[in-house]
């Protein structure tokens, strides 16, 4: 295996998992520990949120602490609009409650995110525009909420087309991408609410594509999260704490200290 | 592992190359009618319909071409709404008969809705429906062989099932993840078919069917979604196409009808759906056949 060199341009890949995207911050304390050195980050929903804060130097921390007020898949306010049960604005609203009115182009660390055209089931890399308007985007689960338009297209969940989002990175520069694939693992619990029938449904619909898209990272953090639920949001500390496990092992490996 | 996907992917590719060589056999050496056909090559008809929700009214207009051939289908499989017609068919019902039953079929409608913790909306209007017009039976008793294609929402897997209550085999194959609830059998949480096999040719092989007639319901769509379904639909939609693209090459022929100026909830748009299945249908069946 080769090594991690930090003079190269490095780039992370943050998948997409809805709750399970707590691990992501387990992964960036990892990432600072072995002080490696983030060139250019992409993220595909939930990690699409994660890489919104860690690209305005926003520390693992921090979000950390942002995470934990993040209601985000609470269906008990739920109320059904036309095209969706739920809007995507708590979302929003917390991104914007942290970064300000912020454009993803204006970002510290160069970022995109993952969003996909629901009417053409195009992928869209989302690069320039409103970072909360973007993460609004890359975290719309169909069926759940409702669609965003940004720039008159009707964008859903990133993870329709490509769950860790290693192609954007390619085209950023970078030399050498790690990714967090957070459904590694096979999951053998029965769906519990609406929102998991669905994204348990979406994991298997992609599980072959994301096989087949993750070979191109060249370091692949793959927690085993099978007994996790996916919305609920008090598991939190337990992600955090599988995420940074897992990372510390890949990286232990890969990296000279 | 990675290699044995990478070729795996290179092999679906080169596949992707066979169709036109498959599909000529037949074409260019028949001369015959449908029926002399499957008396004289002893080839047993396996008949599959697939998945689309409302887009289903589409099979209807297949199976009056199907009728108007005289061609007899040995095997039927059905995906989702394609599972729901081939109940009525496997047990010897009509076109005309299938599409009067239809009419009262608001079965997406979102008005009605009620919130259980794991669907919208209920799928019994369905499983009543065939319940009333072919009784309280079972799959295997059916006149014609048939499987309808489900998928186990906790792992994953594909489960055909050819045996048990017909009409809970349909409102499981039926069951849209995150419209419906999904529905229980032998003890697996089972939702849609569509998910894991849209247009069903792999159990009619199975059964030994060896001339495959399949209908495929999802064309593509340039559309904008106007409701939570139609999202939902287009989404798996997006995520299936690729594999159905491969599963549907095992067909002998593949009735395809254009139907992206419909929505997939609407059920106003049935007598026009029939049409045009019936239309796509005697274009292609008529290809095969002098």
């Amino acid at each position: 295996m080769k090594k991690i060199n930090r003079k190269k341009k490095i780039g992370l890949a943050l998948g997409g998992g809805a709750v399970l995207g707590a691990a992501h911050i387990g992964v960036l304390k990892a990432i600072r520990e072995f002080d490696i050195p983030v060139h250019c980050i992409a993220g595909t929903s939930i990690g699409a949120f994660v890489s919104a804060f860690y690209a305005n130097g926003i520390d693992w921390e921090t979000i950390q602490t942002i995470a934990m007020d993040l209601k985000w898949l609470d269906l008990s306010g739920i109320s059904l609009s036309k095209r969706g049960l739920l809007s995507n604005e708590k979302m929003g609203k917390l991104v914007e409650k942290h970064l300000g009115k912020s454009n993803l182009e204006d970002a510290e660390i160069p970022v995109a995110m993952i969003a996909t055209n629901i009417v053409n089931g195009e992928k869209v890399v989302l690069k320039k525009g409103n970072t909360a308007d973007a993460v609004m985007a890359s975290t719309c689960i169909p069926g759940i909420f409702t669609p965003m338009e940004i720039n008159g297209r009707m964008l859903v969940d990133g993870g329709i087309v490509e769950n860790v989002p290693i192609s954007p990175l390619k085209e950023m520069g970078a030399d050498i991408i790690i990714a967090v694939d957070l459904n590694s693992g096979n999951k053998h619990k029965e769906p519990e609410n609406i929102v998991e029938v669905l994204l348990r449904t979406f994991d298997f619909l992609i599980k072959t594509s994301t096989e087949l898209q993750t070979e191109k990272a060249h370091v692949l953090i793959e927690p085993d999260l099978s007994d996790f639920n996916m919305v609920d949001i008090g598991q939190a500390p337990d992600l955090i704490e599988k995420g940074y496990y897992e990372a510390v092992k890949v990286l232990k490996q890969r990296v000279r200290s | 592992m990675k290699a044995a996907i990478r070729f795996f992917a290179m092999f679906m590719i080169l596949m992707n190359m066979l169709p036109a060589i498959n599909g000529r056999d037949y074409r260019s050496e028949w001369s015959l009618s449908w029926e002399e056909f499957s008396a004289k090559e002893g080839k047993k008809i396996g008949l599959a319909l697939g998945g689309g929700a409302v887009l289903g009214a589409a099979h209807i207009g297949v199976l009056k071409a199907i009728e108007a051939f005289g061609i007899s289908v040995d095997y039927i499989a059905g995906t989702s709404i394609g599972a729901f017609v081939s109940a009525f068919y496997a047990n010897g019902k009509h076109w005309d008969e299938i599409e009067s039953y239809t009419e009262d079929l608001d079965w997406l409608d979102l008005s009605g809705i009620s919130f259980s913790h794991l669907g919208l909306l209920s799928n019994k209007k369905m499983g009543k429906l065939i319940t009333e017009k072919i009784g309280d039976i079972d799959l295997e008793d059916s006149e014609i062989p048939v499987a309808m294609i489900t998928t186990d929402i906790v792992s994953g897997e594909k489960v055909v099932l050819k045996k048990g209550n017909i009409a809970r085999a349909a409102m499981a194959s039926t069951c849209i993840p995150g419209v419906f609830a999904p529905v229980e059998i032998d003890g697996r949480l089972l939702v849609d078919g569509g998910m894991v096999e849209s247009v069903p040719i792999s159990p009619l092989k199975e059964m030994g069917a060896d001339f495959i007639i399949a209908v495929d319901l999802n064309s593509e769509s340039s559309s904008t979604p106007e409701n939570l379904v139609e999202v939902l639909l287009r989404s798996f939609h997006i995520m299936s196409e690729t594999a159905t693209k491969f599963q549907i090459m095992d067909a002998d022929i593949v009735i395809a009808p254009d139907l992206s100026e419909f929505n997939v909830v609407d059920i106003d748009q049935s007598p026009a759906l029939v049409e045009k299945g019936y239309a796509e249908a005697m274009k292609a069946l008529k290809n095969v056949v002098k």
